[in-house]
């Protein structure tokens, strides 16, 4: 089924505006029902015009046929004449009787001698001639009606028109109901007949009956009227009827339709126009907001208000939407918030792996997967100094922004607190009095803190009502180990936290987690639990950090298949690998102690040769190639200009520069500076695919360092940016 | 480093010799901003340069900027180590190197 897309008033023709005009029904309206009525008055008049034409005539018809009645019976003897010839009449067999018209049939006739003047029937012919004479009507006659044939039979016929003259006893067939009215006349009123007939058309004959002394009816005295002028008259009269109603049905309908015009027409129109002015003000944002309130329509009636409603309407509307507007643009707002707030957090942990390139003596891992767009888990590593690795997983209770927040103010506590060089306890207890004392909102928070020394591989861990962590020895497999629990962080004021130690050895794992691991549920909510991830860790390739963690974050996402993440996944991983004391290590060390040049000057580009002597004298005694000297020179250069021109400005500062080689021959090449904390590696990469007038002057530096050398690594320490590259010779 | 410039109408040729760094790369931004104006065919003839940090490169780079607008800018005599520089930092993409 096909619908037609029903046209807008604006993509009509004129033509098809006007048709469609309210007007235009109204014109036609009126004009139809002009014409039914105009029709049904005109039959009315009609009916009650020949009607009354008719009563006219036959009234006439009557006065004929009594003045002719009165003359035939008194000036002579109709009714004697009547009952001669109806008695030669009955007394003819049917077949003489058919013979009418012939001569033969008239000599049946011939004994009552018609032909004699000044006799009954010559005296009565002239007597009824005369009487048709003075009345307008069309034939007065004598004549008795025969029921059994259904005939008239003429007596008598004063037919001015002698060819159409019936002679005595001549007879004709007659309509027998009309023949029956007549002959069971009761007396009362007028006795007529209308009947149609070949010869004269439409025809009234008005019937007085003739009576003998004894009362029979001896024949009637019919007088014929013709019906024709009746109709003529009728036809000019409705001739007449008709233009009249045209003109009145014309003016009606055009009075009519000037009405509608003013009365409904315009202010539809001008309603109409506003609502096309205010639909393409919204489309073209214009200020305008007034189309309807502006509207001038007094008709005092339902368009009126109609008008006073739609005001309301724009004025509502226009106050929703600048309600709306600033509803839409508060949430806007917020989801843009919302996303930065994620991408805060995502960076307030560290998410450069490996963390510690130059450290080798452990591996980390660690990934966090917030149920929300933000979470309220986080993982925190740091190096509390040379020796001392600080490890902490955390969950804070709830989700979502709140759990946020409060996870930020919990780590940066933590790490703040931790960096002091407190005890793993020291640090749990001191955090959990800082947030008992301002904690208004019954938050807490889980934390298990781990205080790594890594000479030794002796870790010294406390633990705030957070999940057992899962240890492997080397060589065997993973397994809950069931420290001692102290209760959550912002629980209770006051809480001391105890610690434990635990010895480390080199190719030993550690893996801690947030209850989003164990929690996990599939979609019939089934968790995945400890006992799941312990064997999921045994299962899995567990040969490094990086692995474990992917490894458990595979498994977890296979258990829960499509189930919707509850709450946020978090884990870290860390190997120790232990202290370098392998003799061969220690062989690097002394090396690298025995090759070791410093060199500190004014971080100024004025330097710069003074910094290139030094580095070049230094590879020129290593028996450095020329191609490999250039690279290090364009190094060198570059990180030093970069030193010189931002580390300190406006003012100004050293940097240290120390030279050093390890085995087998390779240039370990350190600068420092104290100026503002600076990761040139996490500067983007410049797009060397750019044509000319796309490239930005400059930014190739450090990129150009990258291209030239081996390695290179940054770290922030003991408030110096400490930038190290390293090239075989 | 030497600079050494050559004009021939609208034409400049510029001969570098020895290292173009932090340290002279103004000195050839100078010298360039000196001459530039109606140049129409610049020709840099680095065959005795012999280092080029990025800050030559940026003069180089500044100096093709302005040729795209006047002229044409060609870059010949480049040595192997030299290249190499050019190549990692994308800029044969950027000079004529003939």
């Amino acid at each position: 089924m096909t619908f037609r897309k029903k046209k807008s008033v604006q993509e009509m023709s004129k033509y098809e505006q006007r048709r469609h005009s309210l007007a235009a029904k109204t014109w036609r309206s009126t004009v139809i029902s002009c014409i039914v009525f105009g029709l049904i008055a005109e039959f009315i008049a009609l009916a009650f015009y020949s009607a009354s034409h008719m009563k006219q005539l036959i009234s006439v018809a009557d006065s004929a046929a009594h003045q002719s009645k009165m003359s035939a019976t008194h000036g002579s003897d109709a009714v004697g004449l009547s009952k001669d010839v109806m008695a030669v009449y009955d007394s003819l067999s049917d077949e003489d009787r058919m013979k009418m018209g012939t001569e033969e049939y008239r000599d049946f006739y011939a004994d009552l001698h018609f032909e004699q003047k000044g006799g009954q029937y010559d005296t009565l012919v002239h007597m009824l001639a005369g009487t048709l004479s003075y009345y307008d009507v069309y034939d007065i006659y004598i004549g008795m009606y025969d029921r059994k044939h259904s005939a008239i039979i003429y007596i008598v016929d004063a037919d001015p028109n002698l060819e159409d003259r019936y002679m005595p006893g001549d007879w004709e067939e007659v309509d027998p109901n009309g023949l029956d009215k007549f002959m069971n006349w009761n007396g009362e009123g007028t006795l007529y007949d209308v009947e149609w007939t070949k010869a004269y058309g439409l025809l009234c004959t008005v019937a007085l009956p003739m009576e003998d002394d004894e009362g029979e009816i001896a024949s009637f005295m019919l007088v014929d009227i013709s019906v024709e002028n009746v109709l003529v008259g009728m036809w000019e009269f409705a001739l007449q009827l008709t233009i009249a109603l045209a003109l009145v049905t014309i003016l009606l309908a055009w009075l009519q339709t000037r009405r509608i015009n003013r009365a409904l027409v315009k202010p539809i129109n001008q309603i109409a126009e506003a609502s096309v002015k205010y639909v393409a003000d919204r489309k073209n944002n214009l200020a305008e907001k007034e189309r309807f309130a502006k509207l001038n329509i007094h008709t005092g009636d339902e368009l009126e208000n109609l008008s006073l409603a739609l005001a309301d309407m724009e004025r509502e509307l226009t106050d929703y939407e600048s309600n709306l507007t600033a509803i839409t643009a508060e949430k806007e707002r917020i989801g843009t918030e919302l996303s930065l707030a994620t991408r805060i957090q995502a960076s307030m942990l560290p998410h450069v792996f490996p963390p510690f390139p130059h450290r080798k003596e452990f591996d980390l891992y660690a990934m966090m997967t917030p149920a929300r767009e933000v979470g309220g888990d986080f993982y925190d590593f740091f190096l509390i100094d040379e020796d001392h690795l600080g490890l902490v997983i955390a969950d804070v209770s709830g989700k979502g922004i709140p759990a946020a927040l409060f996870m930020m103010i919990a780590k940066t506590i933590l790490q703040s607190c931790a960096m002091l060089g407190n005890g793993a306890a020291e640090t749990l207890t001191r955090m959990n009095e800082a947030f008992c004392s301002n904690n208004q909102v019954e938050m807490f928070v889980t934390v298990w803190l781990g205080i790594l020394e890594i000479s030794t591989g002796k870790l010294t861990a406390a633990n705030a009502g957070h999940e057992y962590p899962a240890i492997k020895r080397k060589g065997g497999r993973f397994e809950l180990f069931k420290d001692k629990h102290g209760l959550v962080i912002g629980g209770v004021e006051g809480m001391r936290y105890q610690e434990y130690e635990l010895q480390l050895e080199p190719g030993d794992m550690l893996y801690v987690y947030t209850d989003g691991v164990p929690e996990a549920s599939d979609a019939e909510e089934k968790m995945f639990g400890t006992k799941r991830m312990v064997e999921a860790l045994n299962k899995i390739d567990n040969s490094d950090a990086r692995k474990v963690v992917e490894g458990i974050r595979d498994s977890v996402n296979e258990f829960v298949k499509d189930a919707e993440q509850f709450d946020d996944i978090t884990m870290l991983c860390m190997e120790y690998k232990g202290a370098e004391k392998n003799p061969e290590g220690e062989d690097v060390k002394a090396g690298t102690e025995a090759a070791k040049a410093t060199l500190t000057v004014e971080a100024n580009t004025e330097n710069l040769y003074q910094v290139l002597g030094f580095v070049d004298e230094r590879l020129e005694a290593e028996g450095c190639s020329p191609k490999a000297q250039m690279q290090l020179d364009l190094a060198v250069e570059e990180i030093f200009v970069n030193v010189a021109n931002y580390a300190y400005a406006p003012n100004a500062g050293d940097a240290t520069i120390t030279f050093a080689v390890e085995e087998p021959k390779v240039a370990v090449i350190t600068f420092e500076d104290r100026g503002v904390p600076y990761d040139p590696l996490k500067k983007e990469d410049p797009d060397v695919t750019l044509a000319a007038n796309d490239r930005k002057i400059g930014g190739l530096g450090i990129f150009m360092v990258k291209k030239n050398v081996d390695d290179i690594f940054y770290e922030y320490r003991d408030e110096k940016n400490v930038l190290t590259i390293k090239k075989a010779l | 480093m030497k600079i050494e410039k050559k004009t021939e109408g609208t034409k400049l040729a510029v001969a570098l010799q020895g290292r173009l760094d932090t340290m002279t790369a103004p000195e050839l931004d100078k010298e360039l901003q000196e001459s530039i104006a109606g140049v129409t065919e610049l020709v840099f003839d680095l065959a005795e340069l012999e280092y080029v940090s990025s800050a030559g490169l940026r003069v180089l780079l500044s100096a093709q900027k302005v040729m795209n607008k006047q002229g044409s800018m060609v870059v010949k005599n480049v040595n192997e180590q030299i290249m190499e520089v050019f190549e990692v930092t994308g800029f044969t993409d950027i000079l004529t190197i003939e």
